[in-house]
């Protein structure tokens, strides 16, 4: 795998600098490749269009996408803002209930009700992001149990219990 | 052995700072430099140190001063707006000779610019930012973990030559995040400044017969130290107009400790494919980095293109560069500025060469796809 791109988008609150860290965590720390991480948003704590992205490659890395090779996007707005540089390649996954116009005759395109899951399973919206991660481990071939030993060293043992069963549910969403 | 981190650039220089002795940080929130604020305040007292907000930039470098003054390590942490204001306090350092490292993490300027976006055009500001003529010492890191390793270089630096050492990188080297390899105590190289011995009744901070750098006694232990902006002897009051040998003196010193130690243990720069390159890139900082792969991707085309980084910006190694460049055809300059790096390089090339100028000032990072268009016009040059 040489430069492997990255980027998870949606609305301030959605989790997507959260996402950004442990993906990040992931592929430099358990898998050993060099990463870099990089985060954009805007000035409020919630709302407003926000994205992180993230660069993996077996050397230093230049800190700029070129052409994302999978896209996360958890908004309406982060969708349209955020796929200009994508191409037929790209693996993009939307929330289905959220990104309502996305280009459907994409050959790589999910739609899975990430925010939906998450309510179901552990009752919270907010959990989303860990479904999403779920369904990106799936969809990248990345062994869970090295993910859900990320969860465990990165998030407090608070919130932990519902975050695994977010991520389980993603994991195993159909695609 | 230490271990493997993932931080932010800013998180890297606060903690290298820390983990090199640094125990004085005063600062002025600026964007994009204030992380370095925030990381210091909270772990600094846990390491026994004093964090410091200032009412403003010139009271912080103000205080970093006194605190070094008084023998603590000190940092302050700043962008191109507080680093202007810094600049008079900056000189009493400088003839003053006391160590202290000052972070400027460049925003696009001029005055208040765009606080969010990148630049690279405050290279010439911290060579001649404060009037007078004095040495430089400027480190230009190009990743995270050059951050974390050139932070410590700037302390040891600071400390080894009795001078304020500048570290000057870009806002998004500052918040950008990579895997970088974090040591453990006992494998950091740690100088401190030199101590006075003998009698304290006979110690002269600027003592002429001592022609390396002088010992500094700290503030408050029962030496006599007189600090003074103005010209100095060797006791530190103010010199006469008249004493014609003593101003070549003081001046001569702070110019020689730089000079003399400059080639063995201050210049640093990469040299990538140099060998027997036609094209040579010349870049600093985030911009070398696209530089590089540029230089790889002009490789796979068959153009002889190599990268000179220099780690070490002030003083510029232009010895080396002038025999580095001698048989290119054409030299590159990639900055995110107007051509400060491009004028610097002027004075070490000669007519037959061609000086292609690639630079972006409108806040955006500069492509590698930008910087190859350039490398293949030089090399379309015959010398």
């Amino acid at each position: 795998m040489d430069n492997f791109q990255l980027r998870f988008a949606g609305t301030g609150g959605q989790g997507m600098m959260l996402i950004g860290d442990l993906m990040a965590y992931y592929y430099g720390i358990i898998d050993n490749k060099q990463i870099v991480l990089l985060k954009s948003y805007g000035p409020e704590a919630r709302g407003g269009a926000c994205r992180s992205e993230l660069i993996v490659d077996e050397e230093e890395c230049y800190p700029a996408i070129t052409c994302p090779d999978l896209l996360l996007a958890m908004s309406e707005q982060s969708y349209h803002l955020y796929t200009e540089d994508i191409d037929e390649d790209t693996i993009i996954l939307i929330d289905s209930e959220l990104v309502r116009d996305a280009d459907e005759s994409h050959p790589h395109i999910y739609k899975v009700p990430m925010t939906e899951i998450a309510k179901e399973t552990t009752g919270k919206a907010i959990c989303a992001n860990i479904v999403a991660l779920g369904v990106m481990t799936k969809l990248l071939k990345i062994d869970p149990e090295d993910m859900l030993g990320v969860l465990k060293t990165k998030l407090p043992a608070r919130i932990l219990d519902i975050n695994l069963k977010a991520f389980q549910a993603g994991y195993e969403v159909k695609l | 052995m230490g271990s493997y981190q993932i931080m932010t650039g800013n998180e890297a220089c606060a903690k290298a700072a820390i983990a090199c002795g640094m125990r004085f940080f005063a600062g002025y929130p600026i964007t994009p430099a204030t992380e370095i604020s925030e990381i210091c305040s909270e772990l600094l007292p846990q390491a026994g140190g004093v964090f410091m907000q200032m009412e403003d930039e010139l009271s912080s470098i103000g205080a970093v001063i006194g605190a070094s003054c008084a023998g603590k390590k000190a940092m302050t942490a700043t962008s191109g707006p507080g680093f202007s204001l810094m600049q008079e306090n900056l000189g009493w350092a400088y003839i003053n000779e006391i160590p202290c490292v000052i972070v400027d993490v460049m925003r696009k300027g001029p005055s208040g610019g765009s606080a969010t976006l990148p630049a690279q055009a405050d290279i010439m500001q911290t060579k001649w930012g404060t009037h007078g003529d004095h040495p430089n010492l400027v480190i230009m890191p190009n990743s995270v973990e050059e951050i974390y390793t050139e932070t410590i270089r700037a302390f040891n630096l600071s400390e080894k030559y009795r001078q304020p050492v500048i570290l000057l990188y870009d806002a998004i080297l500052a918040h950008m995040s990579e895997k970088i390899y974090v040591p453990k105590e006992e494998e950091i190289t740690v100088l401190d400044r030199p101590r006075p011995e003998g009698p304290k009744e006979d110690y002269l901070p600027f003592r002429y017969s001592d022609s390396k750098v002088r010992p500094l006694a700290p503030f408050g232990q029962g030496y006599h130290l007189h600090l003074s902006g103005l010209t100095h002897d060797e006791t530190g009051f103010p010199i006469s107009n008249q004493d014609l040998t003593g101003l070549q003196i003081t001046l001569g010193h702070l110019m020689a400790k730089i000079d003399d130690e400059y080639d063995e243990h201050i210049k640093k720069y990469e040299s990538y494919m140099l060998e027997d390159a036609d094209i040579i890139v010349v870049s600093v900082g985030i911009t070398s980095r696209s530089a590089k792969t540029a230089v790889r991707r002009a490789r796979e085309m068959g153009i002889k293109a190599g990268l000179f980084r220099p780690i070490t910006m002030w003083p510029f190694p232009h010895h080396d560069f002038s025999k580095i460049n001698l048989v290119c055809k054409a030299v590159v300059t990639a900055e995110m500025n107007i051509g400060q790096l491009n004028q610097v390089v002027t004075e070490d090339i000669d007519r037959n060469q061609k000086l292609v100028m690639k630079n972006l000032y409108d806040g955006n990072p500069i492509r590698d796809v930008d910087i190859l268009n350039s490398i293949i016009e030089a090399n379309k040059y015959e010398r």
